[in-house]
């Protein structure tokens, strides 16, 4: 801003004696008159505006010093100290103001985000107040647009794909959640314990080029960062206990260390049990951070955790007196760089993940152990100008050994049925340019390729998204073709073939959001095409191939009452059908749940957080046994139309509270309680059937209503 | 806190207004601000002279219990950041007078509106601090966050940790600055001896801020404010000790300083007396 008081007019008396004119010109840095600017004094209401010479007459009755200011959109206002009345001719610049972008909100498509604040995700406190969450991440996410509540467990099927085709990334790099022969209790999304972690994004679609080898979802877990001071944790409740500190023995370095057990055992046996657990689930963690500052901007984070659980459970399968228990161990090691200090951003990150797991299905033992390696490098440039490039690679080493093995009955003799080994490298790169103008407009484009030995071929994943903002209103679309190579379970080479297609899905998506972040509705249209789908039959034998198709709606309303209440609404419309691996027909998929809805609400009385969450879905579908025919190995179902049949509606409420004290400076403790399964309702999860197959009885899902409490320590 | 609960009658009662007050600084005529406020003869201009001005403002109305006078000083500043949308001291001047006015926001049909101001206050200290560090605005920021911090569950986990790190930055900004000092000292003394706090280490802090309060001479516009302050929380100190004298001496002492200081006159002093 520049200003002058040239010496030359004076100040006019008007005809009101009272008033006295104040006059001036306005220019631009290059002497061209500026028009249009609006003249105030501060001291009072008084205002004019430039004609197009540049000059005003502002009338005013002030006497004395005053500030007189200068305004236009897009330029710094131009300010003066004067002496009214004023005898000179007042001379201001204005300076236009760099072209700044104005701040996105639109969130892009297909992604979804929990809390307050415009950059917020779903934070670990969004986790473990959520009722009815447990403190499982996944679990949390299935509370957001675009998940289908297809049982009670962990597993995140998104916008009608399967639960394998939802990818976890910590830290960029890929946590191993393999996919199951059985589900007794419900299908699992492996994560991490929310307290761990920084915060989390889901996406259930329209991923940059960044992210490859996933099918229909994406859970970004960011680990928790370097602390800046001795920090901890103590918590204590029925079934759990756990500890976290944090310390920083230097201003640049920090380190962090969690422990936790739990178990289910004393929940169950004050409470009841859904179904027969034998042993209730149980299980452990333990995980460390040590970070490093390496510069204003950059950090060299080494992230490890290490966590195993069991269970047992009876009547686990179709057949009464199925019998299930596993045995899991699984761990991560992830060494991660970021540097934001320059225009140029790289990011570098190395992670290990390993996942062992034991089975026995009544007789039938099963045996996963899976490693993969992962290394993910990219380098970014961000200009001030809006425009934005990234380029990267990642490599990925998976290697996978299963086996099976048979316990005759009342014997102790066991025959080896398989063992197969399998090593898969994949090899993927891509470049994804940003750009964003003033005017609210945000395009990004990229295409990533992969190739993978397994797979032996070559993928081409061109992508776009487009956001548009004004005020409250923004618009987003999203486009692209998405591969992802199938676990290696799934590859079983017969004759020398080795046909093994990368999955592929083709998605469109477009929607749209007003409001902001306490209060608005987002709503998204897609449509996704699969082909070269990889599914177990009935048998645990695989059929490759398929096809399928997806399409629905999500819905997504926020609205805040006061500063204290706060609610929000997801409902997921689907229609999702695939080839059916045993008849090869065109059927409803797993994840054809046509109508998922989440009602979360959030109040704060004082120190008290008062959470409900009411859960409904439509029964996902299922093949019912229509009749039986006798062998020599006794009855054999005769299956029905493939998920031809659907589950009674699923319906859930669950209640949490939460009280917390602070005790002098960042101490406090925090009381928690929650309430699930509010009316204990029936749920069902599956069916099993007597041993002639001519009766069907119901399998409870696995939460009947308990009480959970407990307390935690902040220190 | 450091803003006192009067009665609205009490606050009816403020006397000047602030655009009144406001004339009379800028026109540098007889603009009497706070004794404590040491006057330049320099005469300011441009934003410093609306930083200078609302700073004389806010204490009058602090002093005076003007509520009105808070919420006038508060859009006068709003109208100033429009001519100067990033002059530091306006922005922590207009953080100053919410969190001045989020302490008398007093009783729980209020305390959606205390929410508000305080957190449009750590917004505006934050881009203050950006531009120019100032131990005050360290410290305030950090009584604001503690403030938000005791709201609930939620808020505590989401300032607590801040609050502490933003007093760390004021302690070490100004590790003799008197209004950092008396802060802390407040702090100290509600704060129990097992989590780092006491009465002892407290009303050490409170003298120490006193004495740095004698030396203290801040250019105008520069925050200026605590002196008077400063002897009110020593009283009511020295009165928890039983030290009933060295109460009302202190007492006296803020009063000689601002005789318009409501809430020694009118609440504290005649607590004294009718003990």
């Amino acid at each position: 801003m520049t200003a002058v008081v040239a010496p030359s007019l004076c100040a006019q008396a008007t005809a009101d004696s009272s008033r006295v004119v104040v006059r001036g010109v306005v220019r631009f840095p290059d002497a061209r008159p500026a028009r249009g600017v609006t003249i105030a004094l501060l001291e009072g209401s008084d205002a004019s505006v430039t004609d197009s010479a540049g000059q005003f007459a502002l009338r005013s009755a002030h006497r004395g010093i005053a500030t007189l200011v200068a305004r236009r959109i897009g330029f710094h206002p131009a300010a003066l100290d004067v002496i009214v009345p004023l005898d000179t001719l007042v001379s201001l610049v204005l300076v236009p103001q760099p072209p700044s972008l104005s701040t996105m909100t639109v969130v892009a498509a297909g992604e979804y985000t929990l809390g307050n604040g415009t950059t917020a995700s779903l934070s670990p406190l969004d986790v473990v107040q959520m009722p009815g969450a447990a403190g499982n991440v996944s679990r949390a996410l299935q509370t957001l647009p675009g998940s289908q509540a297809v049982d009670e467990g962990s597993g995140l099927f998104v916008r009608g794909g399967d639960v394998t085709e939802t990818r976890v990334l910590v830290d960029d790099a890929w946590l191993l959640s393999p996919a199951r022969f059985d589900n007794p209790i419900g299908h699992v999304t492996a994560t991490v314990d929310p307290f761990l972690l920084d915060r989390t994004v889901f996406a259930a679609g329209g991923f940059g080029a960044q992210y490859g080898n996933a099918l229909s979802g994406l859970v970004r877990l960011e680990t928790a960062g370097r602390p800046k001071k001795r920090e901890g944790s103590a918590t204590l409740s029925i079934g759990s206990a756990g500890v976290a500190l944090a310390a920083a023995p230097s201003p640049r370095l920090g380190v962090r260390a969690s422990a936790n057990v739990n178990s289910m055992r004393a929940v169950t046996s004050t409470f009841g049990q859904a179904q027969p657990f034998d042993p209730p689930p149980q299980g452990g963690d333990v995980s460390g951070t040590i970070e490093w500052a390496t510069g204003s901007a950059g950090r060299l984070r080494l992230f490890a955790v290490r966590e195993g659980s069991r269970l047992g459970v009876r009547d686990a399968g179709v057949e009464t007196g199925t019998t299930y228990s596993a045995t899991t161990a699984q761990d991560m090691t992830v060494l991660s760089w970021r540097d934001s200090a320059t225009a140029w951003r790289p990011a570098l990150t190395v992670g290990q993940s390993g996942f062992t797991r034991r089975e026995t299905i009544t007789g039938l033992q099963l045996g996963t152990r899976l490693g993969v390696t992962h290394l993910v490098g990219s380098l970014g440039w961000q200009s001030d100008r809006g425009l934005g490039i990234r380029v990267g690679a990642d490599l990925e080493r998976l290697s996978a050994q299963y086996d099976g093995a048979l316990t005759a009955t009342g014997r102790d003799t066991t025959r080896t049925l398989f063992e197969a080994r399998s090593r898969s490298d994949r090899a993927g790169a891509f470049f994804e340019t940003t750009w964003q103008d003033v005017r609210g407009v945000r395009v990004i484009a990229g295409v990533r390729t992969d190739r993978a030995t397994i797979t032996v071929r070559r993928t081409v994943d061109p992508r776009l998204s487009v956001a548009w903002q004004r005020g409250r209103l923004g618009l987003t679309a999203a486009a692209g073709v998405l591969h992802q190579v199938a676990e290696p379970t799934f590859f079983r080479p017969r004759d020398g073939r080795r046909d093994f297609a990368p999955m592929r899905v083709r998605e469109a998506i477009v929607g749209a959001q007003l409001g902001s972040d306490s209060a608005g509705v987002r709503v998204e249209l897609y449509d996704k095409r699969y082909a070269d789908l990889w599914q177990f039959t009935r048998d645990f034998d695989v059929a490759g191939g398929a096809r399928g198709h997806a399409r629905g709606a999500d819905l997504f309303v926020r609205w805040q009452m006061g500063q204290r209440t706060r609610s929000r609404v997801s409902w997921s419309i689907v229609q999702s059908r695939r080839d059916d691996p045993d008849t090869g027909i065109d059927a409803p998929a797993l994840g054809d749940v046509t109508h998922s809805v989440s009602w979360i609400t959030d109040r704060q009385i004082g120190p008290l957080r008062l959470s409900s969450a009411l859960r409904y879905a439509t029964g996902r579908p299922f093949t019912d046994i229509v009749g039986t025919t006798q062998s020599r190995d006794g009855f054999q179902p005769i299956w029905g139309a493939p998920n031809g049949d659907r589950m009674p509606a699923y319906l859930r409420s669950d209640l949490s509270a939460s009280w917390y004290r602070p005790l002098a400076g960042t101490s406090a403790v925090v009381l928690w309680g929650s309430l699930s399964n509010l009316f204990d309702r029936t749920n069902v999860m599956r069916y099993r059937w007597s041993a002639d197959y001519f009766q069907r009885l119901p399998v409870r899902a696995p939460f009947n209503r308990v009480l959970y409490a407990g307390a935690t320590l902040l220190f | 806190m450091l803003v006192p609960r009067f009665s609205s009658n009490a606050a009816r009662r403020a006397s000047r207004s602030a655009i009144g007050a406001l004339l009379l600084s800028a026109a540098f005529t007889s603009a009497a601000p706070a004794q404590s406020v040491p006057l330049a003869s320099a005469p300011l201009t441009g934003a410093a002279r609306w930083a200078d001005s609302a700073r004389v403002i806010i204490e009058r109305a602090v002093f005076a219990d003007d509520s009105g006078g808070l919420a006038r000083v508060g859009q006068m500043l709003d109208k100033a950041l429009t001519a100067f949308p990033d002059d530091p001291l306006l922005l922590h001047y207009r953080a100053y007078g919410l969190y001045r006015e989020s302490m008398r926001a007093d009783g729980d049909a209020m305390k959606d509106e205390r929410t508000q101001a305080l957190e449009l206050a750590v917004r505006l200290l934050k881009r203050s601090a950006a531009s120019k560090p100032l131990a005050e605005t360290q410290a305030l920021l950090g009584s604001c966050m503690g403030s938000l911090a005791g709201a609930g569950m939620i808020q505590g986990m989401k300032w607590g940790s801040s609050a502490s790190d933003a007093a760390d930055a004021a302690r070490s900004m100004g590790p003799t600055n008197p209004r950092v000092l008396l802060l802390e000292g407040i702090s100290k003394w509600y704060t129990p001896a097992m989590w780092g706090g006491g009465k002892d280490k407290g009303y050490a802090l409170v003298q120490r801020a006193i004495a740095a309060f004698e030396s203290d001479a801040p250019a105008r516009p520069l925050p200026a404010w605590g002196k008077a302050e400063a002897y009110a929380w020593l009283g009511q100190m020295e009165q928890q000790r039983g030290r009933v004298a060295e109460a009302r001496a202190a007492y006296e002492r803020a009063l000689a300083m601002e005789s318009e200081y409501r809430w020694v006159r009118d609440e504290l002093l005649p607590k004294l007396a009718a003990r």
